[in-house]
């Protein structure tokens, strides 16, 4: 069981999510509607964009990243079957793309900013503990290296198998369950260290 | 059963075969207690996800490079038909043709400047093709 803190969090999160007619949508969209599309825009963007931060840590590439996953997606959109929703199947194709940039940046370094006060996060309206923990979070997410960042985003946010993310980010099966596994090591050891001895 | 076995099994994603075993060790050992809330409360902080802001026009953004990719793509295509080997071959073919209908000295000159010129002009466009074309096929491997 998570701590008390981490909970209310947890809660105050799932609030925020709604229904909506989203096969009508993606039908009129798929016939070409341009103003449908902004509305799956408008649902999706900034979860997308969330998915494409974490793992290039960079808020320009993150949001370029997103722009061409759209574009994808609607040149796209007579290939979806919806055999999983409009939402996880843009992620993937986010995760994938964002992952191929994140490598990319390793050769220009400079340009992958630092995300410790998680600026880029619309945190104004959490409280003060939440948006410590949550920082807390993005600080440690900077020990891993871009795929393990992939993975785990997919893996946690996503719910993702480790099959289908070894699809979606074209690794062995073995390498995502490797990159999970240090994955929680290290961040469980940066969060022990920051938390301090007992 | 030692704590080294027990942080391996938090990194596995806490497998259940294990799971009482494991959780009897955690009743018995501080520091593994302490791994296990840590992994607790780092498992649903991961699950949190936190929407980031976009930029105002983002929308616009996208849908401007849409329409300017479809501009592309039917460039594209049209490039494609023109650079088929098969084109410059039937005009030179076709140039060839009218040179011996005519046998005049300027259609010998035509022909002679036009060939290499209409060779030039395929391979060039093959050119363009690659670049309209390569930046949207790299990553087409994504779901």
């Amino acid at each position: 069981m998570p701590s008390a803190m981490v909970e209310r969090l947890m809660i105050s999160m799932t609030a925020h999510r709604g229904a909506w007619p989203e096969r009508d949508v993606i039908a009129r969209a798929r016939a070409g509607d341009e103003d449908a599309f902004r509305m799956l825009m408008d649902h999706h963007r900034d979860r997308a964009v969330a998915i494409a931060l974490r793992i290039t840590r960079s808020p320009q590439d993150a949001e370029d990243v997103v722009q061409q996953a759209f574009v994808r997606a609607w040149h796209s959109l007579g290939q979806f079957r919806a055999e999983s929703t409009f939402g996880t199947w843009l992620h993937r194709i986010v995760a994938r793309r964002a992952l191929d940039r994140a490598l990319q940046m390793k050769a220009r370094r400079d340009r992958e900013e630092d995300l410790d006060a998680a600026t880029e996060l619309p945190l104004a309206t959490y409280e003060t503990r939440d948006v410590l923990l949550i920082r807390r979070l993005e600080q440690l997410m900077r020990r891993l290296t871009a795929p393990q960042r992939a993975v785990v985003t997919l893996f946690y946010w996503e719910d993702t198998s480790v099959e289908e993310i070894a699809g979606t980010l074209g690794m062995p099966e073995n390498t995502v369950k490797t990159h999970l596994s240090r994955s929680r090591a290290a961040l469980r050891e940066a969060w022990l260290s920051m938390e301090g001895p007992r | 059963m030692t704590c080294t076995d027990f942080r391996r099994w938090l990194d596995e994603g806490r497998p259940q075969r294990d799971l009482s075993r494991m959780q009897q060790h955690a009743t018995i050992c501080v520091s593994c207690d302490r791994e296990l809330r840590a992994a607790d409360d780092l498992d649903a902080l991961l699950g949190i996800v936190v929407p980031a802001r976009v930029s105002a026009g983002f929308n616009d953004a996208v849908m401007l490079r849409i329409h300017d990719t479809a501009w592309r793509r039917a460039l594209a295509a049209l490039i494609q038909v023109l650079a088929e080997p098969v084109v410059p071959v039937s005009l030179a073919f076709a140039i060839v043709l009218a040179w011996q209908c005519q046998r005049s000295g300027v259609t010998i000159g035509m022909a002679l400047t036009l060939a290499p010129l209409l060779s030039l002009l395929s391979w060039r466009l093959f050119r363009t093709y690659e670049r309209l074309t390569m930046p949207e096929t790299a990553n087409l491997t994504a779901p």
